[in-house]
């Protein structure tokens, strides 16, 4: 799992800047930070398909939208984001098809405890030929 | 942002002027000592964004333990007027009635020194820890609603407290007005088996000891003696308040666009408090604190256990009984004196604990001619305080005050700073044993990472916005 993320300084939160080529690519991108903030990089085996279908009057509300989704994947149903295997983008939706394994607490050491998906500083532009997004989550 | 560029109203209270689209001017408690961590951040910016929303009242206000949240600061406290003014979602917080729960105990804290390492092992067996880590209590879809209408109530009846308990908790442990069907599924889903749990960050049980008592008369009434061995733990609504403020900042971060309201900061999103929409939102977040308060009842009744078992004592040896509980990201429909006049305000406190003065008919009998306790922890290697409310507070911060020491590092440069060291050894080595369920907890939660408590307290003391009771210092931690 390649991604293209780093994170940002926050005093009580956690924010990451996400860069991708295309806009498809940056909420892929997003998802793969998301995950990689969770648990890191996880094995596919056993892992089952499953769709992340998000919508907004922007590109950010879009991307909030999202990871919010993928979050509650986690807290609501206990399941693990392992790989992106596509993304369709039509204006003001997008559909994410994840692959997704059951959350283990003896397999799987969470990294950060993240509570939530913030929508302060939320942006995703294209800037100078490259997309850009910047999340600050809640810990 | 600094503090030179402030207007100093007092050597504990600075003004930032009324600006752009600020509304009100921003006031700020900190000493020119402390401002320079806030200097440092997006507070100061923050605390003038809040200005800016329709409704509010007199001033934006920052405690000295502020620090850069999301949308408001951390630290911060707003009163919108209950009429023509806007609840926001941003300016509760995700983790709904996060709060702090002090009981004191007939012990001495020199009693149990010898004791220290099984009584750590007995809370993190008896304390379920951690973000997503269930607890024991599985509610029924039925006994869901009862806890988010009856909040720490809900709790007594299952056997897990008494109405002594209820008296000395803020509201009573419910806030009217709740209404569960405005809960989502999905809050519910999380909060199903979350009751009784600690949860992580910040979040802990701690053993402490009452170490210095600098107002004997009020120290006395809340039950409090130099030597005495207490317990403070701080959680609040775990999965089920995060996600309950999630859903309703996506539904307001859309209405608010039908309003021409222009927010400088999108974790603003609100709607007018009178609104079908504001409303709603108080009626849902009322569901969410009376889980907070359920849930610190509950973790209360685990803690009782774990001392009487760990130490071989029956209750009433042990005597651990209710201080205070109090919440500190909540709002709330109060009545306060603006220009010597009663006014309806939707207070938003975000960080930020109430601190009502002797003789306010909301503060329990016990205490009423005392004050409201307020309860500040610290880190976990330095101490917390035990202050009381004052007048000043009703008449300078709508009857608020400081709720901790206040972040100084992010989580990032915590770890950093704390790598190749062992912070469990360094707080052992100072007589603190800690347990963590999270491997980067202690890390992250590292003293440095945290602001002087003590010179927080200084300033809202210097201020009068709540006077020091006592001082306590940890003994054993338990983080999530």
């Amino acid at each position: 799992m390649t991604i293209s993320y780093i994170l940002l300084d926050h005093t009580a939160d956690l924010g990451i800047r996400v860069t991708a080529r295309t806009e498809e690519g940056l909420y892929t991108n997003a998802v793969l930070a998301l995950a990689d903030l969770l648990s890191g990089p996880l094995s596919r085996s056993g892992a089952r398909p499953l769709s992340l279908a998000a919508s907004g009057e922007d590109r950010s509300e879009m991307l909030i939208n999202l990871l919010r989704e993928q979050l509650y994947l986690f807290t609501g149903e206990k399941l693990l984001v392992a790989g992106v295997e596509g993304l369709a983008l039509s204006p003001g939706s997008l559909e994410a098809r994840v692959l997704a394994v059951p959350y283990n607490p003896e397999v799987h050491e969470i990294r950060h405890w993240i509570k939530a998906v913030t929508w302060h500083q939320a942006e995703a532009e294209q800037r100078g030929g490259v997309w850009e997004a910047r999340v600050i989550f809640d810990v | 942002m600094n503090i030179d560029s402030l207007k100093k109203l007092s050597d504990t209270c600075y003004e930032i002027p009324k600006t752009g689209g600020m509304r009100v001017p921003g006031r700020v408690f900190v000493s020119r000592q402390m401002a320079k961590d806030m200097e440092a951040d997006q507070s100061l910016l923050q605390v003038a964004n809040v200005a800016c929303l329709p409704g509010i009242v007199r001033a934006s206000l920052a405690m000295p333990d502020m620090h850069w949240g999301y949308g408001f600061p951390i630290g911060g406290v707003a009163a919108f007027d209950a009429e023509e003014g806007v609840v926001s979602p941003g300016g509760v917080g995700y983790d709904i009635n996060c709060g702090v729960r002090l009981a004191g105990t007939r012990l001495e804290a020199s009693e149990v020194s010898l004791r220290l390492r099984d009584l750590v092992e007995a809370l993190f067996r008896e304390v379920p820890s951690g973000v997503g880590v269930g607890g024991n209590v599985k509610l029924s879809g039925k006994d869901m609603k009862k806890v988010l209408v009856k909040g720490a109530r809900f709790a007594c009846e299952m056997g897990m407290g008494d109405e002594d308990d209820l008296l000395r908790t803020e509201e009573g442990g419910a806030l009217p007005g709740a209404d569960p069907e405005l809960v989502s599924d999905r809050a519910l889903t999380r909060g199903r088996d979350q009751l009784g749990t600690l949860g992580a960050g910040n979040h802990f049980v701690e053993l402490c000891a009452v170490d210095e008592v600098y107002d004997p008369d009020a120290a006395d009434a809340y039950g409090l003696f130099p030597g005495q061995l207490a317990v403070s733990i701080h959680s609040g609504s775990r999965g089920l308040g995060h996600q309950v403020c999630d859903d309703y900042l996506a539904t307001l971060s859309r209405h608010v666009k039908t309003l021409g309201i222009e927010l400088p900061d999108r974790q603003l999103a609100c709607a007018y408090v009178k609104s079908e929409e504001g409303r709603r939102y108080l009626s849902a977040m009322a569901c969410a604190a009376n889980f907070a308060w359920a849930n610190r009842q509950v973790l209360l009744f685990r803690v009782r256990e774990a001392l009487m078992h760990a130490l071989c004592v029956g209750p009433r040896d042990l005597g651990l009984s209710m201080v205070y509980d109090v919440c500190h990201n909540i709002a709330k429909l109060e009545t306060h004196l603006v220009d010597g006049r009663p006014r309806k305000l939707c207070v938003h406190r975000k960080g930020a604990t109430r601190a009502f003065a002797p003789g306010h008919p909301a503060v329990c009998e016990p205490y009423r001619a005392v004050g409201q306790p307020v309860l500040v922890p610290g880190d976990m290697g330095t101490c917390s305080y035990v202050l009381k409310g004052s007048e000043t507070a009703m008449a300078e911060t709508f009857g608020s005050t400081c709720h901790g020491a206040g972040r100084r590092l992010s989580r990032s440069a915590a770890m950093k700073k704390a790598r190749g060291r062992r912070i469990d050894r360094e707080l052992a080595d100072k007589g603190i044993l800690v347990r963590a369920a999270g491997r980067g907890t202690l890390a992250e939660e590292m003293p440095e990472a945290y602001k002087d408590v003590s010179q927080v307290v200084e300033v809202v003391h210097a201020a009068g916005i709540s006077t020091r009771v006592a001082r306590l210092v940890p003994l054993a931690v338990i983080k999530g």
